[in-house]
């Protein structure tokens, strides 16, 4: 860990508050992100950003320095944005969820290009997002830890708590599925 | 020329050739065989672009509030024990002046209102509460000898409980009553079958001997 990093997590532990303010200005985008990106909501993903850093701060003293902090409040987000997926898949949806522009909504079916737009191979961001949403969590959660991180496959294995083989394993499989769902709606990147 | 590697093998090492993950050695073979294949060729170019797709779409903006709504909830709990430290010295400090306030007091109070004499009350008050201490064991002694002969009773009555079924295989093994056990185990089978409510309503025999 760098040494501002290790200052930064002293100061914390002695409970200055700007120490406080730093830490949550350093990794909130990153942590709102990771949980949009689980979750698919902004408004969990705000709960979960705020739940993250209240807990992050809480148990600082639990933190073994010598790993990266980062890692560590990436874990604590993605827990957090995990156990969100499950109570939501565990609450039984009803008629009000489905006419509530809030809740959960039914989608129409996603035929692909129209006949017009032939095989014009456009990836617009809105439909990459789309594609992106339709995959299991796990898979969400790995691409973007990788690539909008930029995290190395070791420190997302820390975070995700998972092996490294699992690491290169899933995020293969990732790559698998958004190129058999491009090519199934006769598009590519 | 495509080296010696199979493109399924190729393909599955290409998202970690892609992201440099791969040991140097494997690297190059893989190097090797994407020089000749063009089919993994086009697969590695995929892999590049959904890593150059998602560094490059927008996330969401921070929510404007998550900094002060962390502050608040870490320095809440502070503030709060402030609060309960500063109220519990209060408390301490008032019942420490009635305290000695009383006890410099009580002999004037305790003679213009006609109450005992603090010497004394102190005595009654120390004797009440030793009788209150002595009173517990007092009471436990005689809870054990009043209920420790019906405990030993019921103790006896379910060791003789648990010797019925030792006497009923003992009975049992009789030519005799293992004819009338079987006898009665017929009859009650039989009795169950023809009085057990049928599927089909007033069908059966048990609503015809109901019925009568």
């Amino acid at each position: 860990m760098a040494t501002d990093e290790r200052d930064l997590v002293r100061r914390c532990l002695a409970r200055d508050e700007r120490a406080y303010r730093e830490l949550v200005r350093a990794y909130q985008s990153p942590v709102v992100n990771l949980a949009w990106r689980i979750t698919g909501s902004a408004d969990d993903a705000a709960e979960v950003a705020q739940e993250t850093f209240i807990r992050v701060l809480r148990s600082l003293a639990t933190y073994d320095p010598d790993r990266p902090l980062r890692s560590w409040i990436f874990k604590i987000a993605s827990n957090l944005s995990l156990d969100v997926i499950r109570r939501r898949k565990r609450r039984p949806v009803s008629f009000e969820d489905l006419s509530n522009e809030d809740g959960p909504t039914i989608e129409p079916a996603d035929t692909g290009p129209g006949p017009d737009e032939g095989m014009r191979l456009e990836w617009a961001a809105d439909r990459f997002e789309g594609l992106v949403l339709e995959m299991p969590e796990h898979y969400r959660a790995i691409l973007h830890l990788r690539y909008r991180e930029e995290l190395p496959y070791e420190e997302i294995a820390e975070t995700l708590g998972i092996p490294l083989g699992t690491v290169k394993v899933r995020l293969h499989r990732a790559h698998e599925i958004l190129r058999r769902k491009l090519i199934a709606r006769g598009t590519t990147p | 020329m495509k080296a010696n590697l199979t493109c399924d093998a190729c393909e599955r090492e290409l998202t970690a050739y892609a992201d440099g993950a791969l040991h140097a050695a494997v690297a190059r073979v893989m190097d090797q065989h994407l020089e000749g294949c063009p089919r993994c060729r086009a697969a590695l170019e995929f892999h590049r672009a959904v890593a150059r797709r998602f560094a490059t779409v927008p996330g969401i903006p921070v929510p404007p509030d998550l900094e002060r709504r962390v502050l608040r909830a870490m320095t809440a709990p502070d503030r709060a024990r402030a609060l309960w430290t500063r109220a519990g010295a209060g408390a301490l400090a008032l019942s420490f002046a009635a305290t000695v306030g009383g006890l410099v007091f009580w002999p004037r109070i305790a003679k213009q209102f006609g109450l005992p004499d603090p010497a004394s009350a102190l005595a009654r008050g120390l004797d009440t509460t030793v009788e209150g201490f002595i009173a517990i064991p007092k009471r436990i002694a005689f809870d054990v000898t009043f209920y420790e002969p019906i405990a030993r009773q019921v103790w006896l009555s379910m060791e003789a409980l648990a010797a019925i079924p030792r006497a009923l295989f003992v009975s049992f093994r009789s030519p005799e009553a293992q004819a009338t056990g079987l006898v009665l185990l017929t009859l009650g089978v039989a009795l169950y079958l023809l009085l057990r409510p049928s599927r089909r309503p007033e069908g059966g025999i048990g609503h015809a001997c109901l019925a009568l």
